[in-house]
């Protein structure tokens, strides 16, 4: 029983990764008084941030000399000429966040693209920084305890700063949260939408839609040593003023502990237990050499398909097939006609500006979430690529109709159907011999219900006077949002996580991240992810 | 693969065609390196530089291709470099403009679709 083993006190409890759900138990336990090891990729950004001034985004475009190494980056990684897939877009100051992801994580699928990452602060380092509090209906079909997780829910936000605000938007967003900061003032392109449903409300909520600001981890306020969001709209870029939460910060104060000690360069390949500790072993990944450490506890938030690779592999368990959960993802490329050619805007925001949520029942569940971003500090050359226009005439239109471009980003609720899934395959060829095969395919019904959720947004957007130009579907896996490969279980099984997010057949392993997740709602699920995190880490003391 | 005084032709060229104004040494610099990390082979490239005056025809009929074709590609290589050129920030940046504005781009777009048509031979190439 796991009860019944007692915590070493020589042996620190290993935590593996440091992206969000990493940071977060690690806070958690370092926060009781249990030493941490933290085990990491660790790969950093070194070269472009140190580049970028700290100025608007504007200003550095007519300004700024050196503007061409971070916004095509030195080897012109930032121009895509590839078909659009998952990570294509991330700026060259964002590109490190899927180094070495190739070599030392390998995935093969010819319908599944997720986003890993082995960077310091992992996909962190890129989170659109929504968050989200999921109904109890939620956590119920997610395995998750409602009352647990409402405690945490307010711990991870008191740590992480979110603005917000309480509109109709709230029960889908920040619900039940307190000490939040105003949200961030929103662009012509914002205000313009908000205002058309500010005047259908009630005809649109009839229909299930509900509009407002969403809650971000974005300080409008000062928090300890971080500033507020100083509009540069630089968010794709630079980090610099500690406004936006990534959990590197979390790390950083973290490393100030005695009790804490982060190893990078790592990538953990399994685990072993004994009558008293846990043994990882690791590969480096500045050597390839191999390295063990013993700890008392196993804390795995490597990512969901991460954790999936240790566990497969530490149980030898090659050609297991085990479930995987992905939001379904798309943009709607659209048009406020009002607003071509007014570049009038002082205020510019690279964030979401808006959240718009389709609850068709009623009930908070099920429930797909648009987020509202404006095309600002992006480039143009981005967008040639698609128009079937010459280059001198399409950029003429394009810088016309920059201003009143929209764009929203579409995540539909997910649950578990039998063409998705994974596997661990041996491949000599591989650094780690092995490599993860996924397998991704909606069902009919799943397919027209997203055709069916991209009707019904097109049409509210439409009364909003707000017209979808293109729909963009990125490829599954895009939404970087994975679950439910371990499924939360009673049961003691392997493969399982019991509800204390212990792995089933195992005394000192436990998983902090998206793994038992047995549903994923449409709405942001970072929250989510820290929450639970938070409650592991918690319940393990 | 070009050599590096042809690719300049080639840079000068899209860049007086695209902000009417000859590259920024460092623009010039950064599309030869582009172009000798990875060499784009077209004809057409070739034939509008010793015929500038096709390059608007040649432009408009490769629009269809995307970046399939080899000279749209080398276009936009061309554009998303002078788009990072503070000189040339305001040919890039978002304007203030009127609806008469739009009205002149409908008229640029048809422009556009007729230059496409008399290009297209060019494609042949």
């Amino acid at each position: 029983m796991a009860a019944a083993i007692v915590m070493s006190t020589d042996l620190p409890v290993i935590v593996v990764g440091s992206g969000c759900t990493g940071a977060m138990a690690a806070q958690t336990l370092v926060e009781k008084g249990v030493r941490v090891l933290m085990l990491d990729g660790g790969v950093k950004e070194t070269k472009y941030a140190p580049l970028i001034p700290s100025a608007d985004f504007v200003t550095l475009r007519k300004t700024d000399e050196q503007q061409y190494r971070y916004l095509l980056g030195d080897a012109l990684e930032g121009i895509p000429f590839g078909k659009v897939k998952t990570g294509e877009h991330l700026t060259p100051p964002r590109k490190f966040m899927t180094a070495l992801t190739q070599q030392f994580i390998p995935l093969a699928s010819e319908n599944f693209m997720p986003l890993e990452s082995l960077a310091l602060g992992g996909l962190g380092n890129g989170w659109g920084l929504g968050c989200c509090v999921f109904s109890d209906k939620e956590l119920q079909a997610c395995s998750l305890n409602a009352g647990v997780m409402k405690a945490a829910y307010k711990t991870v936000a008191a740590r992480i700063g979110i603005s917000g605000t309480r509109d109709d938007a709230q029960p889908y967003t920040a619900a039940g949260l307190d000490g939040l900061q105003p949200s961030i003032q929103m662009d012509s392109n914002g205000k313009r939408l908000y205002a058309a449903y500010e005047k259908k409300r009630s005809r649109l909520q009839q229909k299930g839609f509900y509009m407002g600001r969403p809650s971000l981890a974005l300080l409008t306020q000062p928090k300890q040593d971080r500033s507020p969001y100083p509009y540069h709209d630089m968010d794709f870029y630079s980090d610099a003023s500690r406004s936006a939460y990534r959990p590197w910060l979390t790390i950083e104060a973290l490393q100030k502990s005695p009790l804490f000690n982060y190893q990078g360069n790592l990538v953990v390949l399994r685990f072993s237990e004994s009558d008293d500790a846990v043994t990882v072993t690791c590969l480096r990944t500045d050597t390839n050499e191999t390295a063990t450490f013993k700890g008392s506890r196993l804390v795995l938030a490597a990512g969901v398909l991460g954790t999936a690779r240790i566990v497969l592999r530490s149980f030898d368990a090659y050609e297991h097939t085990l479930p995987v959960l992905s939001n379904p993802y798309s943009y709607l490329a659209c048009i406020q006609p009002a607003l071509l050619g007014r570049d009038t805007d002082a205020v510019k925001v690279g964030f979401a500006q808006l959240s718009l949520f389709w609850d068709k029942r009623g009930d908070n569940m099920d429930v797909p979430m648009g987020s509202v971003y404006s095309y600002r500090s992006m480039m143009l050359f981005h967008l040639l690529k698609d128009s079937p226009l010459g280059v001198k005439t399409a950029a003429a239109f394009l810088r016309y109709m920059q201003p009143a471009f929209t764009i929203v980003g579409l995540f539909h609720p997910e649950k578990y159907s039998p063409a998705k899934y994974l596997q661990l395959q041996k491949n000599s060829t591989r650094l780690t011999g092995d490599e993860l095969q996924a397998t991704y395919r909606l069902s009919f019904e799943e397919q027209n219900t997203v055709s069916e959720t991209e009707t019904a947004f097109t049409r509210a957007l439409r009364q909003l006077n707000c017209f979808v130009l293109r729909k963009i579907e990125p490829g599954h896996g895009a939404s970087i949002h994975y679950g439910g490969t371990l499924p939360f279980s009673k049961q003691n099984e392997r493969f399982k996580l019991l509800p204390n997010g212990q792995l089933g057949d195992t005394q000192r392993v436990y998983v902090a991240d998206g793994s038992g997740f047995t549903y994923l709602p449409g709405k942001g699920l970072t929250l989510s992810l820290m929450a639970n995190a938070h409650a592991v880490a918690d319940n393990l003391v | 693969m070009l050599n590096e005084a042809e690719l300049k032709r080639e840079i000068e060229l899209f860049s007086r065609y695209l902000v009417a104004a000859s590259p920024t040494p460092q623009a010039e610099m950064l599309y030869v390196r582009a172009l000798q990390q990875q060499p784009v082979n077209d004809k057409l490239s070739q034939w509008v530089i010793r015929h500038p005056f096709l390059l608007p025809f040649a432009d408009a009929a490769t629009g269809l291709f995307g970046l399939q074709h080899p000279y749209r590609k080398k276009l936009i290589i061309a554009f998303a470099i002078l788009e990072t050129q503070p000189v040339f920030a305001h040919h890039f940046l978002p304007e203030n403009a009127g609806y008469a504005k739009g009205f002149s781009l409908l008229l640029k777009g048809i422009s556009s679709i007729i230059k496409a048509l008399l290009g297209w031979p060019l494609l042949l190439l």
